[in-house]
């Protein structure tokens, strides 16, 4: 009785700091997310005007948005499967008891470790249309040079290759956990029970046994694609003619170069939709496979 | 040993297979390095002359670092991110470690709820609600100084989550001894169970660490003078002031901030990875 | 059906010698225990014959034919695992039918798509038939849609020589198959295994550190110890007439008593303390030892402890000055020594084995000098 008292007043107040930061810094601008989403709310107001949901048939009647929504699916229906098949491919190279592990699997995650911004810079200059080094090399072997970053045809998907350039080196490190948690035994029994080729080990063993991997390593690049910002920012400005507007531009756009905070609150309530949902889909899964995260 | 012979060939031609798919993949992760270092050598006329050469005719190592120190206050950038990484990942362990210790270790009332809590928290990335606490700030009158960069990152729910799942596998009878020789349970939070979790913390400083250098969008919303510039706001104030077309300088400037954590991870890269892949998995 | 012959293989890791030359001729149909402590190559030699890892020297032949380049999947050969290596995501029936499936359907059959190939799912049905006659013979029909983490180690361990036997491969290489089973069901598993070499007639390699098992199994027992292999011979022959000094150690439980001493003429040795370097040792099991009174023994010593088994008793005696400890084997029926006891010790001498300094066995007979 009195251990159990002890225990809570100590849990309590251990927990007490954490709490109230959690209050402070998320769980009040999160309600507030969704008070400002029915606002008209400006920065600097003193006063809060509900207008119901305004903000939301405006938002809907505006192809802006649309096009910003489907940017953001677009971008990452390139990034996903480009960085994860990039990533899983790396891992089974290297995991083949390769020479030079360690060298490529380093040089890999370089990227992920790289300021995004910095690196956005260099890619700009990469692209340049005169003199960067994509173009002078397509000249080289006798293709046609592109503007790449003001051609909007091309822009977002020239984002999405450096979106798969940052990333998959982190899907590769997961995805190389993944496989060393696979038994040796495994491909041993294969080898015996006549799997004819690598192709037969990897459909037998490898894909099966790492199908949960695939799927938490698909859904976390999912939600880190929603995310987009630095490149868009740095590189576009959602541009040319917002063909490379995505969905937290447009909130930055709103929220912090417009100060029309309540516009910026209601697209804020899509983008944590989707955020949510895809992270639900994790739940599920795993559900299915009745393995814990 | 002919037939041993011929094993080897096929395993010979399959390991070159190997070697060629991977170079050609760590030739497209390594571009844009071997482009920005490469270019940051080079004088102003071999960057625009449209032969690819990798190493200059004339090495314009001084001049182009030196324009770039000069230009723009690269070192204090990088002071500012030492400073508020380093502020960001102590101000979360110390908030962080109890909690997760607490929500591990010790039964008190809503500590269910408060675990659902962190899960839930755990879905929404910051920039969900970057919109209020910025106005937050703005009536607080903090924007703009380090206080903005840090305060919203003190608590870190992922950290929570990281450090209590580590705690739920340290055995019960480590903590009941630490009670049995008279340690209270904040004195059993430093002085026992942060040793034991020197692993998972170095997995979380790595995480954050790598995060908040690397973070632009909210040092882009939160500060406006140079003065608390963090790395990435540096680069983009260096490349708006030279009008993006002096490359040497710039190239040299991305290579100073890039360089410091690519140096760290070079020299720790096994704690790197494994960290990342142990925050990843969680 | 197969007969095997290792032709002075060697396997070399860098600098470690794993085996050293071994030279080993196994016959169609013969259950052959490769048994040793762990280390000592014998799984290393299992791989080798399966195909699974490359010998540095040496040839293995399989019916007279090498097979050193052929794959594993090439030499007919069917491996149980120490792990059972099911495959964790298949059922039952599907991990049975898996070395089927690779042999007899092409990819594209395997794949989503041959689903809908007529073809194969004719052989499906075909395969199916066969994975029901295998789990009828190994009664395991009622597991069939379970998956592997919903068996007990002993059920696994059936599914895993299932899917061995599906194939009628010519031989079977066992490696420690019954090392993660509990101790009643090792000694069950341990029959059913060689009534299943009886049934199927067929060459079986066994590899175990288990003395017990090798003993109870095998037609012949090869001991390996350090990458060589020091005496193959049918169990009988192993233990009572081990060829060296460590294969003696090796098996036998109680271990078998060993005495250094030295040579004072023809056949007549005398017992020293142990440890003095090229000792001739002599050693005796402790069935041929026999409890006496004090003035009648070879040397006499101290009941240290009595362990009694039920069937048998075995008595402790600490002979000072000669070996740590003497183990006598004794009639539970019998008198009953007490503890502290002073008594003798006897020698049945017929039963004694003489090791040269080098561990090898010295042929003749002898006879101890008694200890005063």
């Amino acid at each position: 009785m009195t251990l159990s008292a002890s225990q809570n007043r100590a849990g309590l107040a251990l927990m007490a700091p954490a709490a109230m930061l959690a209050v402070i810094f998320l769980l009040l601008p999160l309600l507030a997310i969704f008070v400002l989403a029915f606002t008209d709310y400006q920065l600097g107001d003193r006063t809060l005007h509900f207008i119901g949901f305004d903000n939301f048939r405006e938002l809907a009647d505006e192809p802006i948005f649309w096009t910003s929504l489907g940017n953001t699916l677009l971008y990452s229906a390139v990034v996903v499967p480009g960085s994860v098949t990039l990533g899983l491919v790396s891992a089974l190279l290297i995991d083949a008891r390769t020479s030079l592990r360690s060298f490529y699997r380093t040089v890999f995650f370089l990227p992920v470790m790289a300021s995004l911004l910095a690196m956005a810079v260099v890619w700009e200059f990469m692209l340049h249309p005169s003199f960067g080094i994509v173009n002078t090399a397509l000249k080289a072997i006798g293709l046609a040079p592109h503007n790449w970053l003001k051609d909007g045809d091309i822009a977002l998907y020239v984002l999405a290759v450096i979106g798969i350039w940052q990333s998959f080196g982190f899907n590769m490190v997961l995805f190389m956990a993944g496989l060393s948690a696979i038994p040796r035994d495994l491909y041993d029994a294969a080898e015996i029970d006549g799997a004819p080729n690598a192709w037969a080990r990897f459909s037998l063993i490898t894909w099966p046994l790492l199908a949960p991997v695939t799927v938490f390593v698909s859904i976390t690049a999912m939600i880190r694609s929603f995310q987009v910002f630095d490149t868009v920012h740095a590189l576009t400005q959602g541009g040319p003619s917002k063909s490379t507007e995505v969905l937290l531009y447009t909130i930055y756009a709103e929220g912090f170069e417009f100060f029309r905070s309540g516009r910026a609150a209601a697209i804020t309530v899509v983008f944590i939709a989707l955020v949510v949902a895809v992270s639900l889909m994790r739940f599920v899964s795993f559900k299915k496979n009745g393995k814990p995260a | 040993m002919m037939s041993v012979s011929r094993k080897t060939t096929a395993a010979l031609t399959r390991s070159a297979m190997r070697h060629i798919l991977l170079m050609t993949i760590a030739a497209f992760a390594l571009l844009p390095f071997a482009v920005m270092v490469s270019t940051s050598l080079k004088p102003a006329d071999e960057i625009f002359s449209d032969s690819v050469r990798w190493w200059p005719h004339k090495l314009a190592f001084v001049e182009n670092y030196n324009q770039a120190l000069s230009t723009a206050p690269l070192a204090l950038y990088l002071l500012n991110g030492v400073i508020v990484t380093l502020a960001i990942f102590f101000l979360q362990v110390l908030v962080s470690l109890p909690a997760a210790y607490a929500l591990a270790k010790l039964r008190f009332i809503g500590r269910r709820i408060a675990f659902c809590f962190v899960l839930f928290c755990l879905l929404i990335p910051y920039h969900a609600i970057a919109v209020p606490l910025f106005i937050m700030l703005y009536f607080v009158d903090l924007l703009d100084s380090y206080s903005a960069l840090v305060l919203p990152f003190t608590i870190s729910v992922f950290g929570i989550f990281l450090m209590r799942q580590f705690f739920m596998g340290v055995p019960d009878d480590l903590v009941d001894a630490a009670r049995m020789d008279g340690l209270s349970e904040l004195s059993i939070v430093w002085r026992v169970m942060l040793p034991a979790a020197i692993p998972a913390l170095t997995a979380f400083g790595v995480f954050s660490i790598v995060a908040h250098w690397n973070d632009y969008f909210w040092p882009l919303i939160a500060v406006s003078s140079d003065g608390y510039f963090t790395p990435p706001l540096g680069v983009m104030a260096f490349r708006n002031a030279e009008a993006g077309t002096n490359f040497g300088p710039l190239m040299a400037a991305a290579t100073i901030i890039v360089a410091p954590l690519i140096a760290l991870f070079l020299l720790a890269q096994r704690r790197f990875i494994e960290g990342i892949a142990f925050t990843g998995i969680k | 059906m197969a007969a095997l012959n290792i032709q002075a293989v060697a396997k070399r890791f860098g600098e470690t010698d794993v085996l050293k030359r071994i030279d080993l001729d196994i016959r169609d149909g013969e259950f052959i225990s490769l048994v040793g402590p762990s280390g000592c190559g014998k799984s290393t030699l299992l791989r080798i014959v399966a195909g699974l890892e490359q010998q540095t020297e040496g040839h293995i032949l399989l019916d007279g034919r090498k097979v050193d380049a052929m794959r594993p999947r090439d030499r007919d050969l069917a491996m149980v695992f120490q792990s059972y290596a099911l495959y964790p995501h298949l059922t039952v029936a599907e991990n049975i039918a898996v070395p089927l499936t690779m042999r007899r359907m092409s990819t594209l059959q395997r794949s989503l798509i041959g689903k809908i190939v007529p073809s194969a799912s004719e052989r499906r049905r075909e395969i199916a038939g066969e994975v029901a006659k295998v789990c009828d013979a190994l009664s395991i029909n009622a597991l069939k849609d379970r998956k592997p983490a919903a068996l007990s180690g002993g059920q696994r361990q059936r599914v895993a020589l299932a899917r061995a036997m599906v194939r009628k491969p010519s031989g079977f290489l066992m490696d420690e198959p019954l090392s993660n089973l509990d101790a009643k069901m090792r000694v069950q598993a341990r029959s059913e295994i060689a009534a299943l070499h009886r049934q199927l007639d067929s060459t079986f390699i066994y590899v175990t550190h288990d003395q017990a098992e090798a003993m109870t199994m095998s037609d012949r027992i090869a001991v390996m110890i350090g990458g060589e292999l020091l005496q193959v011979d049918t169990p009988d022959q192993i233990y009572q007439m081990p060829q060296d000094l460590r294969v003696a150690e090796f098996i036998g439980s109680p271990k078998i008593n060993v005495a250094a001493v030295t040579l004072r003429e023809a056949g007549l040795l005398s017992l020293t303390a142990r440890g003095t370097t090229n000792a001739i040792h002599a050693a005796f099991r402790p069935e041929a030892a026999r409890l006496t009174a004090e003035s009648e023994g070879i040397f006499c010593g101290i009941v240290h402890h009595v362990e009694n088994l039920g069937s048998d008793l075995f008595v402790q005696v600490k002979a000072e000055g000669i070996v740590d400890m003497v183990v006598v084997r004794t009639d539970p029926a019998g008198q009953r020594p007490a503890l502290r006891d002073r008594v003798g010790v006897t020698i049945d001498e017929t039963r004694l084995h003489v090791f040269r300094a080098d561990n090898r066995r010295m042929p003749g007979t002898f006879r101890l000098e008694r200890r005063r």
